[in-house]
């Protein structure tokens, strides 16, 4: 696949700098968050993907030019009631994935509502990219490219339509941040672990685990 | 000897097979998503036959699924049946009397033929009131006991196939086949379908003669012809010339068979219409009487029972009450295996080399042209026989006393000693694991038994089932045993069909996407009609219980229900509902924050209570339970195992209380100890995304151990159903900041008066000794002290780095590390204290919950005990 060549995951760590982010997955239940980190973690595709409760953790490692960019992926639930979970993991977050499902309009709201939260909520630099996934499903398409593009320029979101099934951009976006994403940053160096009893107290809103 | 129904030699169960059409490769549903395989489609309906019971139907038994989409239907079957009765080169009369017993002398022929039309139709509108349409009544379908009795078969095929839509060939014969469905194949067709067929069923019975045999073109022919006659059946008899063999009948039969003929379906009479026409005036002892044996896939109401009870207590013979499904699995468990079978016939499954298959020409949509249809997609009505004899010789060689013990434990009046090599061999056997056990057919005969009295008789039997389970549960009897030990009785058929099950609410989306993710990998749970329960249920739960919500992860709690009680919804949801009622009280509410949150931190100080070095290891690394753990407890592990671990796995759940789920996560963490001591964050983390494989039998077993030395109070939640009173309820920072949890002092007057002991099996008790540890300064502690309790005061306790002060006290502790601790003292010190001796890697450290004011009455003088 053509978006291998350019050094997709697993080319294996050469010599250079060594980076760490932190990046969290939002969007609605069933967009394919959790299909978008199997694809790019380990090449499959679930077409009966367990749905995801709490969070799920992973990591892949990718490398830029000298730079090795291992990333520490927190795929999280996409109920609405989870989302007092949410702030747990986008907190401390470098970068962050919203995705919706093209073929369905009201994700798409849902994830305006997320990169709005994120701009608020997160850290103030925080890379966040819109994707647009199950691309493979044309025909169904109910989320225009135009509009979805739009917006993402109107907020500076880096935007891809994906597919984890067909593995299209998958990569892709993952490499894209991976650029955007400073590099020299001391900070970003060993990674920083997300701090559970501080954000534990912040959020008041009801619901799991907040 | 046997009586019914493996008396009948003529039994057996056989095996018919058929390929389901395959999808054309990569079309996938609307959604993206590959379609559901055609046989399992058929899978998930075939499970609705299983239900249907009348003692002139052919009892289903199992579906299997073979490679190409092969579907292979086992059934009971029987070596006779009407077309072999015709085609035999002895007179029908003569055929009859070589293989039928009669009380006295034969009855004459056509008695015979109407006794059995009159079986069939009755077996016919059983289906029909239950909406189903045989479709391909025929002379084979009609089988025959030695009894001369009618076992109606293939009448599932048209149900399963959704009325042939998903198979390559037509379900009927067109001989049979009435013309309004010969005119429309594809349409949807009345059950009055079946009375046509019958009609020519009876045509050839009453003339002793197939008729129709001639080329298919022909046949159909013959067919349309009779739709635009004025007497169908004159047609028919002209074509074959019989019309005076026609006539010589008796005007009964004849006025039956015109009847059935009828072209206009209004004036074809509907089974239930027939059954009061004067040829079908006759009386069948066995229709009237329902069968004996438990009922295959229900529990009984309360106003069975007394009936049950008397009818047990005159102990009737074992192999009288195993109804066939019972049998089958017998089979099953004597290695028997319809699909091994069935690939062992080489002619039956023809399959050509696939070369042959290839298409000319294949379009970029996946559909292929011009590939030659191989023959094996035909739908062939060729029943294979399974050999029996293995069964037959095993199930010879069982002790007779089986049944009579299974019946004695019910009755305290019968107090007998078990008897003693039955005892003894059942407790050696249940010593081997527990996935030999559940196929050692010997075992599982003696589990049954002992299950299938008990089962019968619940709610009566509620205690000794109880008892019972805890030895293990055979799987055949799993779903009832569930049941009772949650308790569901009562008429929950009523409750559940009253539940709206049906009107959108905003949940539907959710519950829509997330039950094609639910325990997928599971062939029946995948079926269409899976998807549809798993939404009646979860809809059902919802409405039902207003003050909670659809949280994702009840559709995995419902799913070991579903697939237990696949044919009764009503069930299943009952189970549902009382199993989160008593293990997930208030885990649904729409703010469940503070439940789950105080949930886990119970579970990080019984981890610490257990195992502190490991629990501080986690708790240093950040790898808080909020992390890992929320899936484990909110699903009760059935979002991380496979369903046949979750079985194991609540089989034992389900005998114990709510502090039960917190010990097995402590006994997941301690299977992985050695791991996760080594690991850092992300390796713990990454080794709970994917669940690993644990053994499920130690884990269940460490479970258990791990419970039985708990004392309850240990697992306090100030949010259980049935909080256990007198305790203090903590706030969630004491909870974060005490690790260790606190002991009541019921419990921990129990834990002091026992002694360790061995109980009546043998094993040691899990109850340790009991060292308590004052740590009020020594003038408090002069002034009255538990007894037995070692002081320490808290500010000579530890040295600067931490470590245990020496004193000859402190010895008595370090003597002690591994037994219970408890502590007591005023709130802050006894805290510190307990939290020092955490660090220091003491286990079953725990904090007494009381003060000392209340606790004065029942203190002791100082004893001295150095
Ligand atoms: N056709 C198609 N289907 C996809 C694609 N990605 C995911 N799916 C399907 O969409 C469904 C949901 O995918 P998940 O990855 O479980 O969705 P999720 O966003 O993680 O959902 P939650 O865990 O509930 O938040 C699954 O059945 C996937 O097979 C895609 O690119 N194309
Ligand atoms: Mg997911």
């Amino acid at each position: 696949m053509s978006n291998r060549a350019q050094g997709g995951p697993g080319n294996g760590a050469t010599a250079g700098k060594i980076c760490q982010f932190k990046l969290v997955l939002l969007g609605e239940s069933a967009v394919g968050k959790s299909s978008l980190v199997l694809r790019f973690v380990k090449g499959q595709f679930h077409e009966y993907q367990e749905s995801t409760i709490g969070a799920a953790f992973l990591t892949q490692t990718v490398c830029l030019d000298d730079t090795t960019v291992k990333f520490e992926i927190w795929d999280t639930a996409g109920q609405e009631r989870y989302h007092s979970l949410a702030p747990m993991y986008y907190r401390g977050a470098q970068a962050a994935i919203v995705v919706y499902d093209l073929t369905n309009p009201d994700t798409f709201s849902r994830a305006k509502t997320w990169v709005k939260e994120l701009q608020r909520q997160a850290s103030p630099n925080i890379v966040i990219a819109l994707a647009g996934n199950k691309a493979d499903l044309a025909s169904k398409r109910a989320v225009e490219t135009a509009e979805a593009q739009a917006y993402a320029d109107e907020n500076q979101l880096l935007f891809m339509e994906t597919s984890a099934k067909t593995a299209t951009n998958v990569n892709d976006i993952f490499l894209a941040i991976a650029k955007k994403l400073p590099k020299n940053d001391a900070a970003n160096q060993q990674g920083q672990r997300l701090n559970v009893a501080q954000s534990a107290e912040s959020n008041q809103s009801g619901g799991c685990c907040k | 000897m046997y009586p019914t129904p493996l008396a009948s030699p003529g039994l057996s169960f056989a095996v018919h097979s058929f390929l389901a059409s395959p999808h054309a490769r990569n079309t996938c549903g609307h959604n993206g998503l590959p379609l559901t395989p055609n046989s399992v489609r058929i899978l998930g309906r075939f499970q609705a036959l299983k239900k249907l019971t009348h003692p002139c139907l052919a009892t289903y038994l199992d579906l299997q699924r073979g490679k190409h989409e092969r579907v292979v239907i086992v059934c009971e079957s029987y070596e006779r049946n009407c077309q072999k009765l015709l085609s035999s080169d002895k007179s029908p009369t003569a055929e009859i009397n070589s293989f039928a017993h009669f009380d006295g002398s034969p009855p004459d022929y056509p008695e015979v033929v109407r006794r059995i039309f009159y079986e069939s139709l009755h077996a016919l509108a059983y289906l029909h009131r239950q909406n189903f349409v045989h479709h391909s009544v025929s002379l084979e379908s009609i089988q025959l006991t030695d009894a001369l009795h009618v076992k109606l078969s293939n009448h599932g095929t048209y149900f399963i196939t959704e009325n042939g839509a998903c198979v390559p060939f037509p379900i009927g014969l067109p001989k049979y086949l009435p013309p309004e469905v010969l005119l429309d194949p594809k349409g949807l067709h009345s059950p009055k379908t079946d009375l046509w067929s019958l009609g020519i069923v009876l045509l050839e019975l009453a003339l002793r003669k197939e008729l129709f045999n001639f080329e298919l073109e022909e046949q159909i022919a013959l067919v349309f012809e009779c739709a635009s006659s004025e007497k169908p059946v004159m047609c028919i008899l002209e074509r074959h010339k019989l019309v005076y063999e026609y006539l010589c009948l008796s005007e009964q039969v004849r006025d039956a068979i015109e009847a059935c003929l009828s072209v206009p379906l209004e004036h074809r009479p509907s089974s239930e219409e027939l059954l009061s026409h004067p040829y079908c005036d006759m009386q069948i002892e066995m229709l009237e009487e329902p069968p004996k044996g438990l009922p295959s896939h229900e529990l009984i109401g309360a106003d069975q029972i007394e009936e049950c009870i008397e009818n047990s207590s005159q102990l009737p013979e074992a192999w009288e009450v195993l109804n066939l499904h019972e049998l089958y699995y017998f089979w099953r468990l004597t290695g028997g295996d319809a699909l091994a079978e069935i690939s062992k016939q080489r002619d039956y499954i023809r399959s050509r080399p696939a070369i042959f298959g290839l298409p000319n020409l294949t379009l970029i949509e996946g559909e292929d042209c011009g590939a030659e249809r191989d023959s094996s997609y035909y739908y062939r009505d060729t029943y294979l026989r399974l050999p029996m004899d293995s069964l037959r010789e095993r199930l010879k060689s069982v002790d007779p006393d089986i049944m009579f013990i299974s019946i004695s434990i019910l009755f305290e009046r019968f107090n007998f000693e078990r008897h003693r090599s039955e005892s003894f061999t059942t407790k050696t056997a249940s010593e081997l694991p527990l996935v030999i056990r559940e196929r050692d057919i010997e075992y599982q005969i003696r589990r049954i038994f002992r299950f299938r009295k008990l089962v019968e008789l619940y709610p009566l039997t509620g205690r000794a089932i109880q008892l019972e389970a805890a030895i293990d549960i055979p799987p055949y009897f799993r779903g009832h045993v569930w049941a009772a030990l949650l308790g569901a009785q009562g008429d929950y058929h009523a409750e559940f069909d009253e539940i709206d099950k049906d009107t959108p609410t905003p949940m539907d989306r959710q519950i829509d996407v997330d039950i094609p993710r639910c325990h997928q990998y599971d062939q029946l749970l995948c079926s269409p009609v899976a998807h549809m329960k798993f939404r009646r249920l979860l809809k059902a739960w919802v409405s039902s219980h207003p003050q909670y919500v659809y949280w994702q992860g009840l559709d995995s709690l419902c799913a070991p229900f579903l697939s237990l009680h696949f044919n009764n919804e009503a069930l299943a949801y009952q189970c549902l509902s009382r199993f989160v009622d008593k293990y997930l009280h208030k885990f649904f509410l729409q703010d469940n924050s503070q439940v789950i949150k105080e949930y886990l931190a119970v579970f990080s100080r019984l981890v610490t209570y257990h195992d502190p070095v490991l629990s501080l290891h986690l708790q240093k690394e950040d790898f808080i339970p909020d992390l890992y753990a929320i899936p484990w407890f909110l699903t009760m592990y059935t979002h991380v195992f496979a369903l046949h671990k979750v079985y194991h796995l609540w089989d034992a759940l389900l005998l114990r209380g709510e502090a039960f789920p917190l010990c097995v996560g402590v006994a997941i963490l301690t299977q992985l100890r050695e791991q996760l001591l080594t690991f850092g964050f992300n390796e713990c983390i990454l080794t709970f995304t994917d669940m690993p494989e644990l053994d499920i039998e130690r884990l269940v077993k460490d479970a258990v151990d791990i419970f039985d030395s708990t004392p309850q109070s240990i697992c306090f939640r100030s949010h259980s159903k049935r909080p256990i009173s007198g305790m203090t309820p903590l706030s969630l920072e004491t909870l974060r900041e005490e690790l260790t949890p606190r002991i009541s002092t019921d419990d921990f007057f129990i834990a002091l008066s026992a002694p360790s002991s061995k109980d009546a099996s043998g094993r040691t008790t899990l109850r340790e000794r009991v060292l308590v540890l004052d740590v009020r300064p020594k003038e408090e502690y002069l002034e009255g002290c538990l007894r037995g309790a070692v002081n320490i005061p808290k500010d000579v306790a530890f040295t600067p780095e931490g470590k245990l002060a020496s004193c000859p006290e402190a010895s008595a502790l370090a003597a002690h590390k591994g037994n219970i601790i408890v502590v007591f003292g005023n709130e802050e010190d006894r805290r510190k204290v307990a939290n020092q001796l955490v660090h220091l890697d003491y286990r079953h450290v725990c904090i007494l919950d009381t003060t000392v004011h209340d606790i004065r009455i029942r203190m002791s003088p100082p004893i001295c005990l150095y």
